[in-house]
């Protein structure tokens, strides 16, 4: 798929002199469906990035975010032997799923590279005490694989292309998500482009939690129906 | 196999089709050979598998609740259910249930509900092993048993025996109060909400030592009871924590009906002493790699989760 889309967007590249003042770029998927078979999905990007005056590739920095969510923080400390939850605090509106990948080099380059640390959590980690509460966030979004940033996670291609991957998990949520891309010039220049994702549950896994937000009783009866009818089934199928 | 990987959005987890099935049958015999509903391997299996407990228990009354309804109708077709006893019983369940459920939502809200859990199940699987263990170990050999120490048949309960209310269940032969099956049921509802099992494992020796019922006639009673205190768990598990995954549910009990079936027809064809011993292993097993878990220093301390209490009131908003 990466091989189509960079044959693709050279071609379009050669075809067109507007392409050099632009950030041309592309998704491998702009919609993706979370059905229960979803085993997450390698998303491609690929784009187009021309020298500066003097020949230099700018940085390129790939932020990828979805739909923000409000979550609970879970301290365990040990009591009376055993570990368990003792401290607990809400993290407001953070993104629930992050993705940070750029150009090896870029750090030392971007002179506003504390700016990545904004795509981190943005302001809800101003409300933790201390660094410890700060990287115990991180490093469980890290581990479930909802946050991350991969240095030199962009390429460069021949001609000006780039491009670079992040996995999507199959245990997304649905929603809108940003993929914003910024080339960042040796000379200050900065050129976005932004390039919008959707993921959707498939109509059934959306209508059975629809059901079960809005219509409680009708999913615990459907629940029900299934197992009677279930366990009577194999009374009956396995009756002598 | 890889193929076979079905993400659960309720569960919020990726999980071999295969292994739910077959976990699901494991268990579902265990549900037709001892007349339990097997939840109380099957939640702690959930557990290790990374669905979270609050799901894992609510998920569960719907299998439990196919296995049981599998099971029963074998039982009732033999005559071995005493349906007044499991009135009574039933009502007791629907009380200790409601009041399990609220407890749930409650520690929910207070982010202890997942530990608590897990104490819940320490605590009774190991107590429940080690008497399950000393008394199939008994049955079997019985040299083990004290030589002065008749085998009791019913616990002299001084409480329950002297209660209120008495009346006639002519199919267990007995004449008790009303009360003594509704106080066992209450008791065994509250664990069922908590733990996510239909208690027979409880129930069945409570109902044999407590109440003095036939052997013959407490197993189809259990599951009785078990039928409809399940089906009013689903549904306050739906309305108070949204923690029933249907789908996963329904794999489950794909499963667990199958099995149960094998468990019923096995029940008479096996040395049932013996089983129960190494029923009484596993189940001592699993309360001590819960045990682990909880004791030994967790590798990290933090955990990040929605805020469900948040989000549900959103969803009422």
């Amino acid at each position: 798929m990466r091989a189509y889309l960079l044959a693709l967007l050279a071609l379009l590249t050669l075809s067109s002199a507007g392409f050099a003042t632009t950030t041309p770029a592309f998704l491998s998927d702009t919609e993706i469906r979370l059905t229960p078979t979803f085993r997450g999905l390698e998303l491609d990007i690929v784009g187009y990035a021309a020298a500066d005056a003097e020949g230099r590739q700018p940085d390129v920095l790939i932020y990828i975010y979805g739909p923000s969510e409000d979550y609970v923080l879970r301290r365990k400390r040990r009591f009376l032997g055993l570990w368990v939850n003792a401290e607990i605090a809400q993290v407001p509106d953070i993104p629930s799923y992050q993705w940070v990948l750029y150009t090896a080099g870029a750090s030392r380059r971007l002179s506003d590279f504390e700016t990545l640390s904004r795509y981190r959590f943005g302001d809800a980690l101003d409300a933790f005490p201390n660094d410890e509460w700060r990287r115990g966030i991180e490093e469980d979004l890290m581990r479930s694989g909802h946050y991350g940033v991969e240095p030199g996670g962009v390429f460069f291609r021949d001609g000006g292309l780039y491009d670079g991957s992040a996995f999507l998990l199959s245990t997304l949520q649905p929603g809108s998500y940003q993929v914003s891309i910024t080339l960042a010039y040796q000379d200050g220049a900065r050129q976005t482009r932004a390039l919008a994702l959707e993921l959707r549950h498939d109509n059934l896994t959306a209508w059975l939690i629809r059901l079960g937000n809005e219509q409680p009783l009708l999913y615990a009866l459907l629940a029900i129906l299934m197992a009677l009818v279930t366990g009577y089934g194999a009374a009956l199928a396995f009756r002598r | 196999m890889q193929d076979l990987v079905f993400t659960f959005p309720i569960a919020g987890v990726s999980l071999n089709l295969m292994v739910l099935l077959a976990l699901g049958f494991g268990v579902g015999i265990l549900s037709g050979l001892f007349g339990v509903g097997g939840g109380f391997l099957l939640t702690p299996a959930l557990f290790f598998l990374g669905v979270p407990p609050v799901v894992a228990v609510g998920t569960q009354s719907v299998q439990v609740l196919a296995a049981s309804v599998s099971g029963f109708w074998s039982h009732l077709k033999r005559g071995n259910v005493d349906l007044k006893m499991g009135l009574y019983l039933t009502l007791g369940g629907l009380l200790g249930s409601s009041l399990g459920v609220q407890l749930l939502a409650l520690l929910r809200v207070l982010g202890q509900a997942d530990d608590f859990i897990r104490l819940t199940y320490v605590l009774f699987l190991g107590f429940i092993g080690t008497i399950m263990l000393r008394e199939s170990l008994s049955a079997v050999w019985p040299g083990l048993r004290q030589r002065n120490r008749p085998q009791r048949r019913t616990l002299h309960v001084p409480f329950l025996h002297g209660l209120p209310l008495r009346t006639r269940f002519p199919k267990s032969k007995l004449y008790m109060s009303r009360l003594a099956p509704v106080a066992v049921g209450f008791v065994v509802g509250i664990l069922t909400a908590v733990m996510g099992v239909g208690g027979g494992f409880i129930m069945v020796p409570a109902m044999i030592y407590l109440l003095g019922m036939p052997t013959l006639i407490v197993i189809g009673t259990s599951l009785f009871q078990i039928i409809f205190v399940m089906i009013s768990l689903t549904i306050q598990q739906t309305f108070f924590n949204q923690a029933v995954d249907l789908l996963l549910g329904f794999i489950l009990l794909l499963g667990g009906v199958m099995g149960a079936q094998i468990g019923v027809r096995l029940a008479g064809r096996l040395p049932a002493a013996r089983l129960r011993i190494v029923l009484a292993i596993l189940v001592l097993l699993v309360a001590a790699k819960l045990t682990l878990d909880l004791v030994i220093p967790p590798r990290f301390v933090f955990s990040l989760t929605p805020d469900e209490a948040l989000r549900e009131t959103e969803v009422a908003g």
